[in-house]
Protein backbone atom coordinates (compact mmCIF):
# COMPACT_ATOMS: atom_id res chain seq x y z
CA UNK A 1 0.00 0.00 0.00
CA UNK A 2 2.68 2.79 1.60
CA UNK A 3 2.08 6.34 2.34
CA UNK A 4 0.73 9.06 0.34
CA UNK A 5 1.75 12.61 0.75
CA UNK A 6 -0.79 15.47 -0.68
CA UNK A 7 2.04 18.34 -2.40
CA UNK A 8 2.67 21.38 -1.29
CA UNK A 9 3.23 24.54 -2.18
CA UNK A 10 6.06 26.54 -0.70
CA UNK A 11 7.18 28.36 -3.71
CA UNK A 12 5.84 28.55 -7.22
CA UNK A 13 6.37 24.95 -8.12
CA UNK A 14 4.23 22.12 -5.89
CA UNK A 15 6.82 20.14 -3.84
CA UNK A 16 6.84 16.29 -1.61
CA UNK A 17 5.84 17.23 1.53
CA UNK A 18 6.40 14.38 3.98
CA UNK A 19 6.02 13.55 7.34
CA UNK A 20 8.91 12.02 9.84
CA UNK A 21 9.26 11.45 13.00
CA UNK A 22 12.48 12.59 14.67
CA UNK A 23 13.01 10.40 18.34
CA UNK A 24 15.69 10.71 21.02
CA UNK A 25 15.36 9.61 23.64
CA UNK A 26 11.39 9.95 25.13
CA UNK A 27 11.39 12.88 22.98
CA UNK A 28 9.45 13.06 19.43
CA UNK A 29 8.12 15.46 16.95
CA UNK A 30 6.67 14.73 14.17
CA UNK A 31 8.70 16.89 11.45
CA UNK A 32 6.81 17.93 7.65
CA UNK A 33 9.53 18.62 5.27
CA UNK A 34 10.36 19.38 1.57
CA UNK A 35 11.52 15.62 0.41
CA UNK A 36 14.69 17.11 -1.26
CA UNK A 37 16.24 14.34 -3.86
CA UNK A 38 19.35 16.83 -4.39
CA UNK A 39 20.02 16.65 -0.62
CA UNK A 40 22.43 13.72 0.50
CA UNK A 41 21.01 14.29 4.16
CA UNK A 42 18.20 15.79 6.18
CA UNK A 43 18.82 18.89 7.11
CA UNK A 44 16.70 20.62 9.83
CA UNK A 45 16.33 23.39 11.59
CA UNK A 46 18.43 24.37 14.50
CA UNK A 47 15.10 24.45 16.43
CA UNK A 48 14.50 20.77 15.98
CA UNK A 49 17.88 20.45 17.99
CA UNK A 50 16.81 22.18 21.15
CA UNK A 51 12.81 20.54 20.72
CA UNK A 52 14.32 17.04 21.07
CA UNK A 53 16.94 18.14 23.53
CA UNK A 54 19.72 16.42 21.29
CA UNK A 55 23.21 17.42 23.33
CA UNK A 56 26.01 18.83 21.66
CA UNK A 57 28.22 15.67 22.85
CA UNK A 58 25.91 13.56 20.45
CA UNK A 59 26.70 15.93 17.48
CA UNK A 60 29.37 16.60 15.55
CA UNK A 61 30.83 19.94 13.09
CA UNK A 62 29.44 18.81 9.36
CA UNK A 63 29.94 20.85 6.64
CA UNK A 64 27.74 21.06 3.54
CA UNK A 65 27.91 22.06 0.40
CA UNK A 66 25.14 24.26 -0.81
CA UNK A 67 23.52 25.03 -3.95
CA UNK A 68 25.77 27.86 -4.76
CA UNK A 69 28.92 26.22 -3.64
CA UNK A 70 29.63 28.02 -0.70
CA UNK A 71 30.13 25.72 2.08
CA UNK A 72 28.40 26.44 5.91
CA UNK A 73 28.93 24.06 9.01
CA UNK A 74 25.87 22.39 10.31
CA UNK A 75 26.04 19.57 13.63
CA UNK A 76 25.55 16.23 12.53
CA UNK A 77 23.95 13.59 14.78
CA UNK A 78 22.13 10.25 14.03
CA UNK A 79 18.85 9.49 15.74
CA UNK A 80 15.75 7.64 15.59
CA UNK A 81 13.52 8.82 12.22
CA UNK A 82 9.98 6.91 11.78
CA UNK A 83 8.47 7.01 8.44
CA UNK A 84 5.32 4.87 6.98
CA UNK A 85 5.52 3.38 10.39
CA UNK A 86 8.86 2.36 9.53
CA UNK A 87 11.77 3.00 12.44
CA UNK A 88 15.20 3.08 11.21
CA UNK A 89 18.63 5.19 11.71
CA UNK A 90 18.63 8.57 10.32
CA UNK A 91 21.64 10.97 10.14
CA UNK A 92 20.36 14.36 10.61
CA UNK A 93 21.80 18.00 10.22
CA UNK A 94 21.06 20.73 12.34
CA UNK A 95 21.45 24.28 10.59
CA UNK A 96 20.72 27.55 10.76
CA UNK A 97 20.76 28.45 7.50
CA UNK A 98 18.02 25.88 6.17
CA UNK A 99 14.81 28.01 4.74
CA UNK A 100 12.86 24.95 5.21
CA UNK A 101 13.51 21.46 6.99
CA UNK A 102 14.56 19.54 4.22
CA UNK A 103 14.58 15.24 4.26
CA UNK A 104 16.92 13.80 2.14
CA UNK A 105 18.11 10.46 0.03
CA UNK A 106 19.56 8.49 3.21
CA UNK A 107 16.87 6.26 4.64
CA UNK A 108 14.57 7.24 2.13
CA UNK A 109 15.79 6.22 -1.47
CA UNK A 110 17.62 3.07 0.03
CA UNK A 111 14.68 1.36 1.90
CA UNK A 112 11.11 2.65 -0.19
CA UNK A 113 9.76 2.51 -3.58
CA UNK A 114 8.62 6.09 -4.42
CA UNK A 115 5.89 7.06 -7.07
CA UNK A 116 5.15 9.95 -8.11
CA UNK A 117 0.93 10.95 -9.16
CA UNK A 118 0.61 14.29 -10.59
CA UNK A 119 -3.24 13.26 -10.92
CA UNK A 120 -3.43 12.84 -7.39
CA UNK A 121 -0.77 15.92 -6.95
CA UNK A 122 0.75 13.07 -4.81
CA UNK A 123 3.50 10.80 -4.13
CA UNK A 124 3.53 7.44 -2.38
CA UNK A 125 6.15 6.05 -0.53
CA UNK A 126 6.71 1.97 -0.24
CA UNK A 127 8.47 -0.01 2.38
CA UNK A 128 11.13 -2.16 0.52
CA UNK A 129 13.43 -2.27 3.31
CA UNK A 130 17.20 -1.89 2.95
CA UNK A 131 18.53 -4.01 0.04
CA UNK A 132 21.74 -4.01 1.35
CA UNK A 133 23.47 -1.94 3.82
CA UNK A 134 21.74 0.84 4.87
CA UNK A 135 23.60 4.28 3.32
CA UNK A 136 22.64 5.08 7.08
CA UNK A 137 25.44 2.95 8.42
CA UNK A 138 28.53 4.08 6.94
CA UNK A 139 27.49 7.85 8.19
CA UNK A 140 26.62 6.52 11.85
CA UNK A 141 30.26 4.94 11.77
CA UNK A 142 32.22 8.19 10.72
CA UNK A 143 29.75 9.86 13.25
CA UNK A 144 30.84 7.46 15.83
CA UNK A 145 34.77 7.91 15.28
CA UNK A 146 34.04 11.86 14.87
CA UNK A 147 32.38 11.80 18.49
CA UNK A 148 35.07 9.94 19.54
CA UNK A 149 37.87 12.30 18.55
CA UNK A 150 36.09 15.43 20.59
CA UNK A 151 37.54 16.80 23.70
CA UNK A 152 35.25 15.70 26.06
CA UNK A 153 33.85 12.27 24.22
CA UNK A 154 32.94 10.34 27.66
CA UNK A 155 29.67 10.30 26.91
CA UNK A 156 29.15 9.47 22.91
CA UNK A 157 27.32 6.29 21.85
CA UNK A 158 28.90 3.22 21.87
CA UNK B 1 -9.24 17.15 -9.18
CA UNK B 2 -6.77 17.33 -5.94
CA UNK B 3 -4.18 20.33 -5.75
CA UNK B 4 -1.39 20.69 -4.17
CA UNK B 5 -1.83 23.00 -1.15
CA UNK B 6 -0.63 26.35 -0.96
CA UNK B 7 0.79 27.29 1.52
CA UNK B 8 2.56 30.30 0.51
CA UNK B 9 0.47 32.66 2.39
CA UNK B 10 2.38 31.38 5.97
CA UNK B 11 5.58 32.22 4.66
CA UNK B 12 7.95 33.18 7.05
CA UNK B 13 6.12 31.09 9.72
CA UNK B 14 6.04 27.80 11.75
CA UNK B 15 2.76 25.63 11.19
CA UNK B 16 0.96 22.88 12.26
CA UNK B 17 -1.29 20.73 9.98
CA UNK B 18 -3.43 17.62 10.66
CA UNK B 19 -3.97 14.55 8.92
CA UNK B 20 -5.97 15.93 6.19
CA UNK B 21 -3.27 19.00 5.72
CA UNK B 22 -5.93 21.52 7.18
CA UNK B 23 -3.37 24.04 9.20
CA UNK B 24 -4.48 23.93 12.50
CA UNK B 25 -1.82 27.10 14.39
CA UNK B 26 1.05 29.33 12.82
CA UNK B 27 3.40 30.95 14.62
CA UNK B 28 6.23 33.08 14.24
CA UNK B 29 8.86 30.84 15.87
CA UNK B 30 8.61 27.04 17.22
CA UNK B 31 8.75 27.93 20.13
CA UNK B 32 5.37 29.51 19.79
CA UNK B 33 3.72 27.27 18.23
CA UNK B 34 4.25 24.20 20.34
CA UNK B 35 3.01 26.99 23.28
CA UNK B 36 -0.20 27.35 21.67
CA UNK B 37 -0.63 23.43 20.84
CA UNK B 38 -0.09 22.44 23.93
CA UNK B 39 -2.81 25.51 24.96
CA UNK B 40 -5.08 24.00 22.50
CA UNK B 41 -4.83 20.60 24.07
CA UNK B 42 -2.39 18.61 22.43
CA UNK B 43 -0.28 16.49 24.55
CA UNK B 44 3.44 17.01 23.82
CA UNK B 45 3.99 13.54 23.18
CA UNK B 46 1.33 13.92 20.72
CA UNK B 47 1.99 17.12 18.49
CA UNK B 48 0.93 17.43 15.10
CA UNK B 49 3.15 17.54 11.98
CA UNK B 50 4.69 20.75 12.16
CA UNK B 51 6.08 23.02 8.85
CA UNK B 52 8.35 26.21 8.56
CA UNK B 53 7.41 27.72 5.48
CA UNK B 54 10.31 29.52 3.58
CA UNK B 55 10.40 33.20 3.45
CA UNK B 56 9.32 34.88 0.41
CA UNK B 57 10.99 37.27 -1.68
CA UNK B 58 12.15 34.85 -4.32
CA UNK B 59 11.29 33.90 -7.51
CA UNK B 60 11.93 30.07 -6.78
CA UNK B 61 13.75 27.83 -4.43
CA UNK B 62 16.78 26.20 -4.83
CA UNK B 63 17.22 24.07 -2.47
Amino acid sequence: MGAAFRWGSLGLAPGILIEVTLTKGYRSRLVKGLFDTGADFTHVRQDWKDRLRVPDSECVPWEIRVADGHVVEGQLTVIDATFDEHTFRMPVVFSPFVPTDLIGRIGIFDQFKIEQDPKNATTVFTWVGPVAEPWSAAIERQWKDRLSKKPSSKDAPT
Amino acid sequence: MPTAIDLRPYAGTWVAQDEHDEVIESAPTLDELEAKLLRAGFSEDKLPAIIRIPETGSDSLLL
